[in-house]
């Protein structure tokens, strides 16, 4: 406890990022340590994140320290540690979920284990105070693109997934090909508001009638398909247009089976998350085919939709007031469902 | 008393050892508390459980330890993280000093148990794959003092028998095995050995794989030797794999220098 | 696998049609045995991830096969035997693979099909089998050919 509130702190160690943050009383966010963004500032001094990644082993115990000096709190005040234990890469996790049952056991404090998806749901808790379940949530990121109703506190269930590619996966490696470089869905988004977003028609796949489910495999090999032959022919292309036209028939397929969902399952809210939420044209589109359903709208801010340890703390909080805490047993889990 | 818990995770089993040493003068007196998980390769699900269950058992609290000693490799990559990152949790939140151990010395620990006065070699193997072995060969005196012959690495299990082989032709001493590389290369093993002038040993099943016993031991000594703990940020895994560009570089050259 | 395998299948092998991939995955899923080992390579699109689903499939895995490109490596232990997916896509050098335990996976209970497998060739096991993956001439034609590490050559 500090000052009479509740403390969390959250580790998170998934896929690409070492990241720990504090949260009082499930909602206030004391302090967000996201390990790639420290490593470009003092380790490595403007290298590409991605090879600063996965560096979990020795990135997380000074991740934690500093979530902690920043917080302005010490162990002996945190009165819950929350870790991801799944989904994600097996290696990965297990640094994180090793390192919280240590911290646990050591320091006598409580600990719960935390589905990513379900911590980047709560991502907007800490953005939105007064936002209570139940909405529809919409979960875009590199490795995800998921439809999920959520009746409860980490009470999940998929309406729609991807049978394939994931939205954020479909827009960076689109991007390396056509030369925008690393990181890929930032650098579309940019290059997207500069274009024509019905210059090139690119062909949605809506699957059969009535899924929810997402496949981008198919726009993807159109866009590569599009490149190459424009390149073969010798023509330019206009990178500003094509970033638009790609991005706008990715953004139209998912809008409208996230707002036909909400319909379908009378929602009127619906809540954005995942590192791909914070593309402009995304947010955009959704807001605004949502406010004619009447559907309130609610993403995090840029720091919170990409992989970090607040809103793992913030998911752990709400897991632990329905007494669900994990104990020293705890495994990780690579292929967790939602 | 002082307090060293011991952790093994780069084997099969994942094993802890809680010693715990008396420091009067003139005083040997030790006490260990040891627990080995029944399950393989099951370490990050085991390990806090036979943490919890050594200390329960020896009435002491984790913040009352000494120092922590793990296991940091070769071995198991996945195994190695495991044991590293809960030692490096431990030494943050209490504060606890860490003994890295590296993992080929404390399995030269096992051959102790043998308790002979006379000089010989352990040889340390575990299995790296693809004919590849992670290897320390250590020359014991009559006394029981240890030293390493040729730096501890990665070799070509032929290149490494080769070696022994060369090393051993005057001095005659006997050989033993340890480490789960006699599993992988038995016959290679038997068969460099086999006609040789000097005497070998395969350790037999229950004496041949590390675990934390040996580790504590190895601990102990490193602390005895004036060696000084570290700060969680220092300890570090050692995987000693060499990148596949330097094992090409080597392909069949002798590589090991004594 | 063993030589069988080669002598009964088609080398290359031409696919016209998503269905076609699906026939030619089940045909080679019957050869495969826990610790085999796949190494799949082709420009992107050109059906990695589709022919790992049809294997997937034809292992009776019931959960869905996405694409494993952010996550490196996804689990698969709902079929006959476990299947381990691989896309190196995103890692920048061979001791990555390591460091996220992929040699236990390499050497474990189960089936390791890897996309983007340039990355780690050296390291592979003598008996990966490669295939690779190209487009061919007409549009949705793919054309798959075998390659058997211990030969080095085509088959």
């Amino acid at each position: 406890m500090l000052n009479g509130k509740h403390i969390t702190i959250g580790i998170e160690s998934s896929c690409d990022e070492t990241a720990a943050g504090v949260v009082a009383d499930g909602r206030e966010m004391l302090s967000n340590i996201i390990s790639s963004q420290i490593s470009i500032h003092t380790k490595f001094g403007g290298v590409v994140p991605e090879i600063a990644s996965r560096h979990h082993l020795e990135n997380i115990n000074d991740v934690i320290d500093r979530a902690l000096k920043e917080a302005g709190v010490s162990l002996n005040e945190v009165d819950l540690i929350g870790v991801t234990y799944g989904p994600g890469l097996v290696g990965a996790l297990l640094i994180g979920v090793a390192t919280a049952k240590m911290i646990a056991y050591a320091k006598n404090i409580p600990l719960v284990g935390v589905n990513h998806m379900h911590g980047h749901i709560a991502a907007n808790y800490i953005e939105h105070k007064d936002l209570k379940p139940p909405f529809m949530g919409l979960i875009v990121s590199g490795g995800h693109t998921n439809i999920v109703d959520i009746e409860d506190y980490n009470t999940c269930k998929i309406i729609g997934e991807t049978r394939d590619d994931a939205a954020g996966e479909a827009f960076d490696k689109v991007s390396r090909v056509i030369g925008l470089g690393y990181p890929g869905g930032p650098k579309m988004d940019r290059s997207a508001r500069d274009g024509n977003k019905n210059a090139i028609d690119f062909k949605r796949v809506w699957l059969e009638k009535g899924s929810y489910d997402f496949s981008f495999s198919g726009i993807k090999t159109a866009a590569l398909n599009y490149i190459n032959n424009e390149r073969q022919s010798g023509r330019d292309i206009d990178i500003n247009d094509f970033s638009a036209s790609f991005q706008e028939a990715v953004v139209d397929v998912i809008t409208k089976k996230a707002v036909d969902a909400c319909i379908e399952f009378k929602r009127d809210k619906l809540v954005l998350s995942g590192g791909v939420a914070a593309n402009t044209r995304l947010g955009e589109l959704l807001i605004e085919r949502a406010s004619k359903a009447g559907i309130q709208v609610f993403k995090p801010s840029k720091i919170l939709c990409t992989d970090n340890g607040a809103m793992i703390a913030s998911s752990a909080y709400y897991e632990s007031l329905k007494g669900n805490y994990s104990n020293l047993k705890l495994d990780a889990a690579p292929g967790l469902e939602i | 008393m002082k307090k060293i818990l011991a952790i093994e995770t780069t084997a099969k089993y994942a094993s802890v050892a809680l010693l715990l040493k008396e420091e009067k003068i003139g005083s040997n007196d030790e006490v260990v508390f040891f627990k080995k998980s029944n399950k393989e390769m099951n370490h990050l699900v085991d390990l806090m459980e036979i943490i919890d269950f050594v200390l329960k058992k020896a009435e002491i609290e984790i913040s009352d330890v000494d120092m922590v000693a793990p296991s940091i490799g070769p071995g198991s990559f996945t195994g190695i993280r495991i044991g590293v990152s809960t030692a490096r949790a431990l030494s943050q939140a209490c504060g606890i000093g860490c003994i890295p151990v590296r993992t080929l010395k404390a399995m030269a620990e096992l051959d102790r148990n043998r308790e002979v006065d006379f000089m010989h070699y352990a040889c340390t193997i575990i299995n790296a794959r693809r004919n590849q072995t992670y290897a320390a060969l250590w020359l014991f005196d009559e006394s029981g003092n240890i030293s390493e012959t040729f730096k501890q690495g990665q070799y070509m299990i032929d290149d490494l028998l080769d070696e022994i082989s060369r090393i051993n032709e005057e001095s005659k001493y006997p050989v033993y095995f340890y480490g789960d590389g006699i599993d992988a290369y038995f016959d290679k093993i038997e068969k460099a050995m086999k006609n040789k002038t000097f005497d070998y040993e395969i350790a037999p099943l229950n004496q041949r794989y590390q675990s934390a016993l040996e580790v504590a031991r190895e601990a102990y000594q490193q602390i005895e030797m004036g060696k000084k703990p570290v700060d969680y940020d220092e300890l570090l895994p050692d995987y000693m794999r060499k990148t596949e560009a330097e094992m090409k570089l080597e392909e069949g050259k002798i590589k090991i220098n004594s | 696998m063993n030589n069988d395998f080669f002598k009964a299948n088609i080398n290359p092998y031409i696919s016209r049609c998503e269905e076609d991939t699906f026939k030619y995955a089940r045909n080679l899923a019957k050869y495969l045995e826990a610790g085999d080992v796949i190494a799949l390579s082709g420009d992107l699109g050109a059906g990695k991830t589709t022919f790992t689903k049809a294997i997937a499939e034809a292992l009776k895995v019931k959960e869905n096969v996405s694409s494993p490109t952010f996550t490196i490596v996804k689990e698969y232990r709902s079929g006959i035997i476990p299947l381990f997916h691989f896309d190196l896509y995103r890692l920048s050098y061979e001791d990555e693979f390591y460091n996220i335990g992929g040699e236990d996976y390499l050497f474990g209970d189960g089936i390791t099909i890897i996309e983007w497998a340039n990355l780690i060739e050296d390291i592979l096991p003598s008996e990966t089998l490669f295939i690779d993956i190209d487009y061919g001439a007409s549009l949705g034609e793919r054309i798959f050919k075998l390659r058997d590490m211990r030969n080095l050559r085509s088959l």
